[in-house]
């Protein structure tokens, strides 16, 4: 995606050249799409810093009086907030890193490597992508159980370790099958082993579409509810999502607390997306999912 | 954290173990003359402010019990049954723990939970409100965690400006129906400030409703007890629901929403806020809830009150409970019970006091010295009519425990059959007896009869 | 199997090794003990029972429930696929215009998507409020009758599609870069017929784009048959059990109601339907699907 292609509204204004009406309509509908679509994040930000009183008003008002900002330091005190951050990156970082490993790995051995079976098994490996993640839910809890890892964060990260996630096999294999065979080709005439060739050769140029993984299992990550409810039993391990869900027990129809706990938990992706966007825009864009 | 059990079935947490044992020893017991230093596990649910009293009294109990550490575990509502579920299955199950009726009887039955006899004795009716007594077949597994009935709340400012009397504290005064509903039309104001029992009142412009009820069980049956229905029949093999008693009271129930326009729709209720918010705001007059509200109407800066339930023959509410067991699998039978009781014990938990919960023994209902553990303690938050609205309340009409305790299969029998058909009824799409003839319909293949 | 070959073999299953690993633990032991579990009757707390087939006996029989959770279900996916495949690929199209502040835009479209489905669920569900979200005031402040939302059987898939559609980013953002790759030179070949932008979008962009229509077809199923945490957090399956995902009633079947078998019963019965469609879908794909380029 380059910026090159882009006009400016200056342009866009003053410009006679055939196609800027139609541009302009893509403008003005983008312009609406883009408020409608972030009505919702106002309307959440808006009841987070009302009074009880205010938010039970009908037809709703958009501007809180008094500002209760008071609402936050108290949804936090429920939420022990920084701990709970910690313990989100401490599973989230080494899913991402083992997510990478594992993912990479399978799929360079998909995408690039002829062997019997590969396609067979890719293919059966892919069926897991519909596997119904409630279906193996109660087994694979029992057998983390057995082994004694409840209420760690192993049952969480393992897995991503085993290329859990078979999307992002999917998707770097996509990514992989489109580069041009002959890089590998070149480097095997002159004695690389698949493994350096998948190393020196592959992973450097294939840095995007590693971000876009790291940044999806990362979200992934960050977002989970299901997982740590089911291995986390002590509260001073709880994830920002798993304590989320906490307060909505807690506090039932307090809706003003409600939306500035969940603004706080929206806030942390908010950051790393903003800051990290556009490198993962343009890797999903260069990934090979085009075909 | 593990339990012991767990600890020496699997060497392989051995690293676990340390590092809780490590925890453990860091609080500040200390481990002086202890055979051995017992860790139990207790799990609960509630609200932050029951969280916090909790987390208190287990760090209480901790410090005056050097050789006992207990961690709680304080699991949210949502996801409580799962958790314990899932604990049970991998035999990690807490020592202590809440349970929700669905479970404990079926558990109990299934000889999981610790039969409670030889500590509580087989008669605990003696002292304890014999509703909050769990048994099921042989085992005794024990005591609720505290009680609760259900009462009208109200905001007496909305009582006063609309000239109407509050509602009666004392159960052999209390409004009839036909009261009850004529009370809650006066109170009813649409927007332009016309009551609902005027001609101009205007039932789409509501702006105070008399009265919001609970669409929960604890909302709608008592009314059909005390209309002299109930909910199945002696051996549970059959649901009563669509009993003319029955299905009179509930009628009486749906009329308040289409009929009389005194209450809100479901959908008006279950968006709304909780009842203390409401009623501050001036939305409801009056409100139907358990007894363990009254912590958070005194946080509120309303002048408020309570009463008991209208009748139609009989006086009759519900004692509210949640099973409080500990499991077979423990390893500390008695350390577990002796936290088991320090829980409920109105003198070391603050949760009775702030009006969160009654108690279980009747000598905190029957002696002077036991009210003035909680009702009529110093600092103590509970409204004077207290002593009639919940202590001679929940002595005298609370009838038999509340079927739904004592039925089995009945988490499938309310989810599948019951609460739809409630559903259909307050959302006003059918009368009272249609949805009860198919809640009785379907829930007959259900039913397995009773515990 | 010559030397190569074999060794070829090794390359290939040492790298697929971590991830097959993973397949055979994390999945295939699971599913199988799933079906174990599923010919019993166990509700944890005592022994499981060997039943035989009783369970999916049940199921198909005299469960109303099954058939009504598979029908909210497929309901549900019937509209929120395509619904939200077509609002991604129309706000696709919208980017792929020269207009000012893409970024911005792109930004903007993407934003929603990242939001934890748990804050999301809290968010939407605020905003359904009959009596004071965001949605009856907009419906009243331009005349409309207020509405029930997902408080009313009738309302409650579509709403939940509605709110399917404020989350379409990531598919957004695949169908964008699909468009990107769209050769110029197609285009001005319909130009040259005489051909307008829908006979483009018909001849040009949709035939291009098969390969990323599929993969957003794959995902967005999978999502849509897998939706749990907005009946989980919203809706409770109701109202009267209109939103009764047959995810959301395998949980409520194993974790509230402990009957692990009937609930592993029904997650097979799940587990086979979606066999079936992807193996429709992938055994269709190649009627449809324009692979240009690439390795194989």
């Amino acid at each position: 995606m380059s910026a090159a292609g882009e006009g400016s509204f200056r342009e866009l204004i003053v410009e006679r050249r055939p196609g800027a009406g139609k541009r302009r309509t893509a403008l003005l509908v983008c312009i609406t799409i883009s408020l409608l679509m972030m009505l919702p994040l106002a309307w959440l930000v808006r009841s987070s810093m009302m009074e009880m009183g205010q938010i039970f008003i009908f037809p709703p008002e958009w501007i809180p009086q008094p500002f209760r900002l008071q609402n936050y330091p108290e949804a936090l005190t429920v939420i022990p907030f920084f701990q709970y951050f910690i313990n989100s990156l401490l599973i989230l970082i080494p899913t991402v890193v083992g997510t990478l490993v594992s993912c990479s790995l399978a799929a360079y051995g998909f995408a690039r490597l002829r062997w019997p079976g590969r396609d067979a098994i890719f293919g059966i490996l892919m069926t897991t992508l519909m596997l119904p993640y409630i279906i193996t839910l109660l087994p694979t809890f029992l057998l983390w159980a057995q082994l004694g890892f409840i209420d760690t964060y192993v049952p969480l990260i393992v897995p991503h370790w085993l290329g859990f996630q078979v999307f992002f096999i999917f998707l770097l294999r996509q990514f992989f099958k489109n580069l041009p065979m002959e890089l590998d080709e070149a480097a095997e005439i002159d004695g690389a082993n698949p493994l350096q060739v998948f190393w020196f050769v592959i992973l450097p140029i294939s840095r995007p579409a590693l971000l876009v993984v790291a940044i999806l299992s990362g979200l992934n990550a960050w977002n989970d509810f299901l997982d740590p409810l089911v291995y986390i039993n002590s509260s001073d391990k709880y994830t920002l999502a798993l304590g989320l869900s906490q307060f909505t027990g807690l506090y039932t129809s307090q809706w003003n607390l409600l939306m500035a706990a969940s603004t706080v938990i929206i806030v942390p992706v908010l950051i790393v997306f903003f800051l990290t966007q556009r490198y993962f825009i343009e890797g999903v864009t260069m990934s090979g999912l085009k075909g | 954290m593990k339990t012991n059990k767990a600890n020496r079935k699997n060497p392989l947490i051995v690293g676990a173990l340390l590092a809780s044992t490590v925890l453990a020893t860091s609080a500040p017991a200390l481990a002086q003359d202890c055979d051995e230093q017992v860790n139990l596990t207790f799990t609960f649910w509630g609200s932050a402010s029951e969280k916090n009293d909790m987390e208190t009294a287990i760090r209480t109990f901790n410090e005056s019990h050097p050789c006992i550490t207990v961690s709680g575990q304080h699991i949210p509502n949502t996801g409580y049954v799962e958790k314990i579920t899932s604990m049970l299955a991998s035999n990690t199950a807490p020592d202590v723990a809440y349970l929700s009726e669905n479970q404990a009887f079926q558990w109990a039955s299934d000889g999981r939970l610790l039969d409670l006899s030889p500590y509580l004795g087989d008669t605990p009716e003696d002292t304890f409100l014999k509703n909050s007594i769990y048994r099921v077949e042989d085992t005794l597994m024990g005591t609720g965690l505290a009680t609760g009935v259900m009462l009208i709340y109200y905001n007496k400012d909305v009582f006063d400006a609309a000239g109407v009397e509050y509602p009666p504290a004392n159960a052999a005064d209390a409004w009839t129906w036909d009261e009850f509903v004529s009370n809650a039309e006066r109170l009813t104001k649409d927007r332009s400030g016309n009551s609902a029992d005027s001609e101009e009142f205007n039932p789409d412009a509501i702006d105070t409703f008399g009265i919001a009820m609970p669409a929960w069980w604890a909302g709608w049956y008592p009314f059909i007890v005390s209309n002299g229905g109930t909910f199945a029949n002696e051996d549970g093999t059959e649901l009563l629901l669509n009993s003319p008693e029955a299905v009179e009271a509930l009628q009486a129930y749906q009329d308040l929403i289409y009929e009389h326009h005194v209450a809100p729709t479901p959908t008006q209720t279950g968006t709304l806020p909780a009842a203390d918010i409401l009623m501050q705001s001036g939305k409801v007059a009056m409100s139907m809830d358990g007894m363990w509200k009254v912590t958070d109407f005194n946080d509120s800066r309303m002048n408020w009150g309570i009463g008991v339930l209208p009748v139609f023959d009989e006086p009759y509410t519900p004692l509210i409970s949640t099973p409080k067991v500990i499991f077979a699998s423990t390893q500390h039978p008695d350390e577990a019970f002796e936290f088991y009781q320090y829980v409920s014990n109105p003198e070391e938990v603050g949760l009775f006091k702030s009006g969160l919960w009654a108690p279980l023994e009747l000598e905190y209902f029957e002696t002077e010295e036991g009210l003035d553990k909680w009702v009529t303690s110093p600092d103590g938050e509970y409204p004077e009519e207290a002593l009639d609205a919940i202590v001679d309340y929940s002595l005298n009409y609370t009838g038999e425990q509340v079927p739904p305790y004592q039925i089995r299969n009945i988490g499938q029998i309310m989810n599948d059959a019951v609460n739809p058909a409630i559903t259909k009824m307050l959302d006003g799409t059918v009368d009272a007896q249609a949805a009860m003839d198919e809640a009785v319909e379907n829930a007959a293949p259900l039913m397995q009869g009773r515990w | 199997m010559s030397k190569r070959a074999r060794r070829e073999l090794y390359w290939g299953l040492g790298f697929t090794s971590l991830a097959v690993a993973g397949f055979v633990l994390l999945k295939v032991i699971p599913i199988i003990a799933s079906f174990f579990i599923s010919l019993t009757d166990w509700n944890v707390a005592r022994s499981p029972e060997f039943i035989g087939l009783e369970n999916y006996a049940d199921m198909l029989i005299s469960d109303p429930l099954f058939w009504k959770s598979m029908w909210v279900t497929a309901y549900y996916a019937i509209f929120a696929v395509p619904v939200s495949m077509a609002f991604a690929f129309a706000l696709a199209m919208l980017l792929n215009t020269k207009i000012p502040a893409l970024g911005i835009f792109r930004t903007l479209f993407y934003l929603p998507s990242i939001i934890p489905i748990i804050a999301s669920s809290i968010l939407w569900l605020w905003m359904f409020n009959p009596d004071f979200g965001l949605f009856n005031a907009g419906l009243e402040a331009v005349g409309l009758p207020r509405q029930r939302f997902i408080y009313e059987e009738s309302q409650v898939i579509p709403s939940l599609v509605f709110m399917s559609m404020w989350s379409v980013g990531p598919m957004m953002i695949i169908f964008l870069a699909g468009l990107q790759d769209v050769p110029n030179q197609l285009y001005e070949a319909v130009e040259i017929d005489g051909g307008n932008a829908l006979h483009k979008l018909w001849h040009v962009t949709i035939p291009m784009m098969t390969p990323t229509i599929l993969f957003n077809l794959l995902i967005s199923i999978i999502t849509a048959l897998q939706t749990f945490v907005q009946a989980f957090i919203m809706t409770e399956g109701g109202p009267n059990n209109g939103s009764l995902f047959i995810v959301y009633y395998i949980y409520r079947k194993a974790f509230q109601e402990q009957q692990m078998g009937y609930a592993s019963a029904l997650a097979w019965a799940l587990f086979v339907v979606i066999c079936v469609l992807s193996y429709l879908v992938f055994r269709t794909s190649s009627r449809w699907v324009f692979y240009h380029g690439g390795a194989d």
